[in-house]
């Protein structure tokens, strides 16, 4: 083996770790330059002094965001939402689950159910139907039009089916044997065997319904009640082109608008994620490797 | 993936031995299944199915106060202003470049660097490696859209490079106004936002391949890239086939987040995405738009199917 560490494999090797350090580094760094940007001082961070340290290390835009009552309603509203969302997805998924996780022979009719949530995945009205149908309903303006379109997620529901599979049918037989009805042995055998997929699609469904943004967007008129992605995106993608007539127009919007708060409304609005992710980093992989297993 | 149980059930079927179940037991257990399933069938049928009708409305000229069985009928008048109105036209056109664009760049980047990832040894570097790159995913395009206007800024870090690689007297640009530099940057940025999650599906495939089909390689003399052309390539075909079918399908209707959030008064790229949002939801005008949505719909069915059918002639993979 001694033979084979040549300087040809050995700058090989180099070069490869530094491509991937480069490429890890640049996942990284805009964030760490926000955040140095959200706890430096105003001027320095509009003069462009800051990169990856803070310059004039301060918490005065973090101060100005806790006194800022449209952030923290819409922070709140978008807490509820997911609070809400993975609560209720979470049983009315398992329960979906079961049914279909059963033999064709108990259940006759499960892959017509299982065909429905899958066409529904892969083809959909359109974003005009859904709209008229959602104002039809009379749900604009309300809290529940965040979470109900969002309580169904197929892909979650399928890797719960295909683990409730993969657990072995014996156990469901003596089950059986002792007396075990199909609630006894949804609840009592099933749920709490299945606690690490479970956690996973949790996990996944905090993250897409905290990023969600959409559906704010469209349906929510009033400022107090918009989830805190849609009113991300309303001071991110803060230039209204009606406003603006000249490149000059751009610089002085720029110049009024506080870099240190908005760096420090980003860096809020990303937390939440970031405190999930170690966790979820533990379940992803194979979470996603759940839902590929054929059996 | 029904497939494959379905038909070990129906070798299985002939030796059932248990007794069977009487009318009561069999609507018993079918009672207990549908009691379950109601509130997740419900909702899907509410949120997915009730608005699949509203498609027509993209053949008549609607009224939201008529509703949709009242509004005047109207043909084909809106898809074919789909191909006429030069400004849906060119959505379509940007459309299709961009989604061509992305396959070319976004649907390899993951693949390239899953193989570089791949040469590491198991350790804390590679773990760090893969941590890092999968965390952009989980963040929200509206956040990605901060972060690039505080990197993009005129006295951001993006411009500092550019005056440290070409000389201090070099100019500062205002990137995000650049219409030139538009598609690119969503290219970047999609590529940054997704190739770390994208490894996975890809590493997984590579980590399947058997050991030993490289141990057997290496007697007969073959070197590093001999290695991958004839045992890694084709051990990550299936996987590139079926992720490539997928992509396929998803793409053309995707990116709305990213075009809007990035787009401002300098920047003229309208998309499919973008003209429905604004023409159909913010003007109103929702049988322009749902007729807009609808030719988006078709094409995007028209390249599922015909990946999925190309792949299964060339390749036997398929995943319907």
């Amino acid at each position: 083996m001694v033979r084979n560490q040549t300087f040809g494999t050995k700058a090989a090797e180099a070069l490869l770790i530094a491509a991937l350090a480069l490429i890890s580094f640049s996942s990284l760094f805009p964030i760490i330059h926000n955040l140095a940007i959200s706890f430096s001082s105003p001027a320095k961070a509009m003069a462009g002094f800051v990169t990856v340290f803070p310059k004039e290390f301060n918490l005065e835009s973090y101060k100005k965001l806790f006194e800022d009552s449209v952030f923290f309603q819409s922070f709140w509203i978008s807490v509820k939402r997911v609070g809400i969302t993975c609560f209720i997805s979470f049983f009315i998924s398992l329960l979906m689950a079961y049914p279909l996780s059963r033999s064709r022979r108990e259940f006759k009719l499960r892959d017509v159910y299982m065909w429905l949530l899958i066409f529904s995945m892969m083809f959909n009205g359109g974003l005009i139907p859904f709209y008229l149908i959602i104002r039809q309903m009379g749900l604009m303006n309300s809290f529940w039009v965040l979470v109900l379109p969002m309580l169904v997620n197929v892909f979650n529901v399928i890797l719960i089916v295909n683990y409730f599979r993969s657990i072995p049918k014996e156990l469901d037989e003596s089950a059986a044997m002792d007396g075990a009805g199909p609630w006894y042995k949804a609840f009592r055998i099933y749920m709490p065997l299945s606690m690490p997929v479970l956690a996973t699609t949790t996990l996944f469904l905090i993250v897409t319904v905290w990023n969600e943004f959409m559906l704010g967007m469209m349906f929510i008129n009033h400022e107090d009640s918009i989830p805190l992605q849609t009113y991300m995106q309303q001071i991110v993608v803060r230039i209204d082109p009606t406003l603006i007539k000249s490149i000059e127009d751009v610089k002085r919007l720029a110049s009024v608008s506080d870099k240190t708060l908005g760096a420090a409304k980003i860096f809020a609005s990303m937390l939440p994620i970031m405190l999930v992710y170690p966790f979820l980093q533990r379940f992803f992989i194979s979470g996603i490797m759940l839902g590929s297993v054929k059996e | 993936m029904n497939s494959v149980t379905t038909r070990a059930e129906n070798v299985a079927r002939p030796v059932k031995l248990a007794a069977k179940p009487n009318w009561r037991r069999k609507l018993k257990k079918s009672y207990f299944a549908y009691l379950l399933m109601l509130p997740s069938i419900v909702l899907t049928l509410i949120f997915s199915y009730l608005p699949m009708p509203g498609i027509l409305v993209a053949f008549q000229d609607h009224n939201i106060f008529a509703g949709l069985w009242n509004s005047p009928w109207v043909g084909f008048k809106h898809i074919r202003e789909v191909f006429e109105v030069p400004m849906l036209r060119q959505a379509i056109l940007n459309t299709l470049l961009l989604s061509v664009l992305m396959i070319i760049v976004s649907f390899p980047a993951p693949i390239l660097l899953a193989l570089l990832m791949n040469e590491l040894k198991n350790g804390l570097f590679k773990r760090s490696v893969q941590t890092l790159s999968y965390m952009p995913h989980f963040l929200s395009w509206i956040a990605v859209v901060g972060l690039t206007y505080s990197l993009l800024d005129v006295d951001g870090p993006i411009n500092d490079l550019k005056l440290l690689l070409l000389g201090a007297d070099a100019e500062r640009s205002m990137f995000l106004s650049h219409q030139a530099l538009f598609v690119p940057m969503l290219l970047i940025l999609s590529v940054w936002k997704e190739v770390g999650w994208g490894t996975i599906v890809f590493l997984a495939a590579i980590t399947s391949i058997d050991p030993s089909l490289y141990e057997a390689a290496k007697i007969d003399g073959a070197n590093r890239f001999q290695q991958h052309r004839h045992i890694t390539f084709p051990g990550m075909k299936t996987t590139a086939v079926i992720m490539l079918i997928f992509t396929l399908g998803a793409l053309f209707g995707s990116n709305f987040e990213l075009v809007y959030g990035m787009q401002n008064a300098f920047i003229d790229f309208p998309v499919i995405s973008t003209v429905v949002f604004s023409s159909g939801i913010q003007q109103g005008n929702y049988s322009t738009a749902a007729a807009v949505g609808f030719v988006e719909g078709l094409v995007a069915f028209t390249l599922m199917i015909s990946a999925n059918f190309i792949a299964k002639k060339v390749s036997r993979i398929s995943i319907f």
